[in-house]
C-alpha cells in the first residue's frame, strides 16, 4: 500500500496542516484522509501542488509498503 | 449550485407526492370499487357469490407488498432530496422492492391456483391474473437491475469522494 508521509515535510517546512490545506486548495478533511491512508487516489494536480508548497519531490512524501 | 439543490429537493417532493397519490389511490380502490365490484358480481353471477368476501380480502391483502414498496420508495425519494441518491442504502431499498414485487407474483399465482381449484374464475379474471403476474415479474426484474446500477454508482461515488 502507498503511505503519504506529510508530517515529516510539514515539520521541516515548519508548516501547519491548516496552512498546507489552504495553500494547496483542498479541505482539512481531505488532508486528514490523505494522512490516514484512506484516500483511494490522488490527482497529479493535487500531488504537484503539495510538492510545490512543501518544496519537495513526490518520493519525499510517498512511500510504498508491502501489505 | 443553489438551483441544483432546489431542483433536487423539488424533484424529491414531486416523487413523494406521487407516492402519496399512489397510496391513496390503491387504498381507495381496495375499500370502495373492489367491494362494490364483488357485490356486483355476486348479484349478477350467483355462482360466484360464495367467493365475493374471499376475493375482497385476497385483493386487499395483495396490496400489502405494494404498500411496502411505497414505503421503500418514500425512503429513496427522501434520500434523493438530501443529495444521497447513489448510496448502498438506496441500492438495498430498491433490491427489497424487487423482492416485494416477486412476492406479489407468488401471491398472484397462489391466488390463481386457489380460486381456480374452486372454479371461481371467469376467463377475463384469469387473463387479469396473468397480466398482473407479468407486470409484477417485469417490476421485479427492473428493480433488481436498477439496484445493481445504483450499487455500482455508489461504489464509483465512494471512490470519487476518496480521490484527493
Amino acid at each position: 500500500m502507498l503511505i503519504v508521509n506529510l508530517d515529516v515535510m510539514l515539520a521541516r517546512r515548519k508548516m501547519s496542516v491548516t496552512e498546507l490545506a489552504q495553500r494547496v486548495g483542498i479541505t482539512l478533511a481531505n488532508i486528514s484522509i490523505l494522512k490516514n491512508g484512506k484516500a483511494k487516489a490522488i490527482r497529479f494536480s493535487t500531488l504537484e501542488k503539495i510538492c510545490q508548497v512543501l518544496e519537495c519531490q513526490p518520493g519525499d512524501i510517498l512511500e510504498y509498503r508491502e501489505d | 449550485m443553489n438551483k441544483i439543490l432546489q431542483s433536487r429537493k423539488c424533484l424529491a417532493w414531486m416523487l413523494k407526492a406521487v407516492t402519496l397519490l399512489a397510496f391513496a389511490g390503491v387504498l381507495f380502490a381496495g375499500l370502495v370499487p373492489v367491494p362494490q365490484l364483488a357485490e356486483h358480481v355476486a348479484y349478477f353471477w350467483p355462482d360466484y357469490a360464495n367467493f365475493a368476501t374471499a376475493a375482497v380480502i385476497y385483493v386487499n391483502l395483495g396490496f400489502a407488498p405494494f404498500y411496502g414498496a411505497l414505503v421503500l420508495a418514500w425512503q429513496v425519494f427522501s434520500a434523493i432530496g438530501r443529495d444521497e441518491s447513489f448510496t448502498r442504502a438506496n441500492a438495498r431499498r430498491v433490491r427489497w422492492a424487487s423482492w416485494l414485487a416477486l412476492a406479489e407474483v407468488v401471491y398472484l399465482l397462489g391466488g390463481l391456483v386457489w380460486f381456480g381449484a374452486r372454479q371461481a374464475l371467469a376467463a377475463v379474471t384469469v387473463l387479469a391474473f396473468l397480466g398482473l403476474t407479468l407486470l409484477g415479474l417485469a417490476a421485479a426484474v427492473l428493480c433488481y437491475a436498477l439496484s445493481v446500477l445504483i450499487l455500482q454508482a455508489a461504489e464509483m461515488k465512494e471512490e470519487a469522494d476518496l480521490t484527493i
